[in-house]
């Protein structure tokens, strides 16, 4: 009782303490995802510009301060951060653009990116005598932080795996578009689950990240049979919900569907990597569709109850107990009738 | 005549709890109107706290959203419209929770498995053969160190014959060593000169063919070594902690510890950043006074020590500790003030965004 009040106060003196920035002071910086093209196009960074800007260029394009590319057939610690990466925090940092906060907005792979990024960039930044960037929090749309099991298959096959099995290798060249080789992998071999999870695993600075998450497939569901419980058609839930360990998971909620049905989901996630937190969930929503300007149907909230480090449960309270009892409940929200899940999400900031 | 009175009283009794009954029961009062089901204003909605081991108690519903109970009676699905800042409301409480305890002393509990077991090696099951199967290459931990020998199991429900596995350096996909066992199991000597990152490529042989399968983990020569960890100091708020390491090469390390009660209880996640030389060094970690609690008999476990990444394209690095557990004795919290965490600017301004966010 004595840690809930210490917080609660805690969290009002904050609100009423010091200057309150608008949502508007804050700098949105995309970070894209994987780009299977590129494994066979090995873009050089004019095209890869070119590639980032057209990967966002649906909705939040417009909308943004700044891009970090970064080209698909590299590997994250090595040139994607040497030759991508550094330039772009070292010039924020020179301009100040992150000063009034930066808000990280990022897809699929570009969250693990941006993890490997938040752990390392103070170190860079401060050893090149440069300030480090202030990261207020990131917006995790199909985040891929916990790998994806593609990833492991594609690899495998790439080794010559997968060869009596002409339905695994259909699904993974309708994901990359080709039959990978194993010199062209690139960064295959950072969303592998096990390499994922291992990668700037538990960052020091408690940056928020909010996950939106899907559970539609772009891949009339061929690649799902290779993803543990529900997924997008490119990662599995334990990944875009940012679920403490991989796992089959049904939902990023244990008390809502993906499709916002209010029932008790056993194979909800519960366990979170520190400081993720799944915000909304469409079940209509692909991989892609995720960030792209299309309605695909009313999305649900996730964080329905959140789970507190002394063991408490925080939890939001529309309706008693009936509620559980009676018939089919479903909650869906406000405005997502009409609104795509990225129009929902820009309008918080 | 006292019979009467007495049948009397128990229908009338009855008469008053049955009443009772009608006015708390929540629903079905068939004579109140019902709400359209696609209204969209979100119902007021209050938070709660409650412990994770009882079962919540839920508030009386609002006018509205008793409405919207009632008209299941005649309609099996209902849509109950949410406010999202609402929900940013949620995780703007559960980040504060956070920012109650300093960083660098995270309370843990026994699901915390991420920090319990940080270099758990994560296997995928992948199909095999004709797809009918599945498969999974596994090792003992993601990061092996020098000298300790690396461990492949494959797991399967198809019975193992033997397994061939070659070990590839991953950047240069230049074949390391190769080897070939019986069953399922095989066990290779390491090498000091073997890079980081390696790729074990396992050809399966099951009863009815072959297939191929992978999995990636690290191999490193310590950077540095836990020495000792000193008798715990109380200073203020925390209870210092001062482990010695041998430093193999300088650097930016991240020392990270669990601290466990002696009876085996996971405390908190102890973490220590600073710049080291090469040499014998010393780094402070730090109990603050929010995670201890009383007068217990300690441990540290868990070690993990990395030498970070100083610039772009610098691997990180690990070091070992010798030990699994290094007894602290006991820590008496009341030798330590009681001051709150104060969370840094930083800290505070992610705070502010998410209230901003619940308060559009």
């Amino acid at each position: 009782m004595k840690t809930l009040l210490t917080y609660l106060t805690f969290a009002s003196l904050l609100a009423a303490g010091s200057a309150q920035a608008t949502m508007s002071d804050y700098k949105l910086v995309l970070v894209h995802g994987f780009q299977p093209g590129q494994l066979q196009s090995k873009p050089d960074s004019e095209q890869v510009n070119l590639d980032g800007a057209s990967y966002w260029q649906d909705y939040w394009q417009s909308r943004a301060d700044a891009r970090i590319d970064w080209p698909s057939q590299e590997r994250i610690t090595g040139k994607i951060a040497t030759d991508y990466v550094w330039p772009k925090l070292k010039a924020f940092s020179e301009q100040g653009l992150c000063q009034p906060g930066c808000v990280f907005v990022t897809h699929s792979t570009g969250d693990l990116v941006t993890r490997y990024l938040i752990d390392n960039q103070a170190n860079w930044l401060e050893n090149a005598g440069l300030e480090p960037l202030n990261i207020v929090a990131t917006f995790d749309f199909a985040g891929a932080g916990g790998g994806s099991e593609l990833g492991d298959i594609a690899v495998n096959v790439a080794e010559g795996g997968g060869t009596w099995n002409s339905m695994l290798k259909y699904a993974v060249s309708l994901w990359l578009g080709e039959t990978p080789s194993s010199n062209n992998t690139g960064v295959l071999n950072d969303l592998r689950v096990a390499n994922a999870r291992q990668l700037a695993a538990l960052p020091d600075s408690r940056v928020p990240r909010i996950r939106f998450t899907g559970d539609s497939s772009d891949y009339l569901g061929v690649t799902s049979g290779y993803l543990p419980g529900n997924d997008d058609g490119v990662v599995a839930s334990h990944s875009s919900c940012g679920a403490s360990h991989a796992g089959d998971f049904s939902s990023c909620s244990v008390n809502v569907a993906y499709n916002g049905k209010l029932a008790s989901q056993s194979r909800g996630v519960s366990q979170f990597m520190p400081y993720h937190y799944p915000l909304l969930m469409g079940e209509g929503y692909s991989h892609s569709g995720l960030i792209n300007n299309q309605h695909e149907g009313q999305v649900t909230t996730a964080a329905e109850q959140v789970s507190l480090l002394d063991g408490k449960v925080v939890r939001v309270q529309s309706t008693d107990e009936w509620y559980w009892l009676n018939g089919a409940y479903y909650r869906y929200v406000d405005g997502s009738d009409t609104l795509t899940m990225s129009e929902i999400v820009h309008s918080f900031l | 005549m006292k019979k009467k009175k007495m049948i009397t009283a128990v229908l009338f009794g009855t008469a008053v709890v049955l009443l009772a009954i009608y006015h708390v029961w929540p629903i079905q009062h068939p004579h109140t109107a019902s709400d359209p089901v696609a209204a969209r204003q979100a119902p007021a909605v209050k938070t709660q706290v409650v412990p994770m081991t009882t079962q919540p108690e839920f508030v009386k519903p609002d006018p509205q959203t008793q409405n919207i109970n009632e008209a299941v009676a005649e309609q099996k699905e209902i849509s109950l419209p949410v406010d999202l800042a609402e929900q940013f409301t949620l995780i703007s409480r559960a980040y504060a929770a956070e920012l109650a305890y300093p960083s660098y002393a995270r309370p843990l509990s026994a699901q915390d498995t991420q920090w319990l077991e940080p270099n758990r090696y994560v296997a995928v099951q992948a199909p095999v053969m004709d797809g009918h199967h599945t498969a999974s290459l596994s090792l003992d931990s993601f990061r092996h160190f020098y000298p300790d020998p690396v461990s492949l199991t494959v797991q399967s429900r198809l019975p193992v014959e033997s397994i061939s596995v070659a070990l590839i350096d991953v950047n240069t996909h230049q074949t390391l060593t190769a080897e070939q066992s019986p069953g399922n199991q095989i066990v290779f000597a390491p090498d000091e000169s073997w890079p980081s990152e390696i790729r074990a490529k396992a050809t399966i042989h099951f009863a009815t063919g072959s297939d191929i399968l992978t999995a990636d983990f690290r191999y490193y020569v310590p950077v540095a070594e836990v020495v000792s960890v000193a008798k715990p100091v109380p200073e203020g708020a925390d209870m210092n902690i001062p482990v010695t390491l041998s430093v193999k090469r300088e650097g930016i390390y991240r020392v990270r510890a669990n601290l466990y009660t002696q009876n085996g209880k996971p405390v908190a996640v102890l973490t220590a950043r600073q710049k080291l030389s090469a040499g014998e060094q010393t780094v402070t970690l730090k109990a603050h006074h929010s995670v201890l609690s009383g007068r217990d008999d300690y441990e540290l476990r868990t070690f993990q020590i990395e030498k970070m990444s100083g610039f772009p394209g610098e691997d990180t690095e690990y070091g070992i500790s010798p030990k699994s557990l290094w007894p602290l004795g006991t820590l008496e919290v009341s030798l330590l003030s009681d001051e709150p965490y104060i969370p840094t600017a930083e800290e505070q301004q992610r705070m502010q965004f998410l209230q901003s966010a619940a308060s559009d």
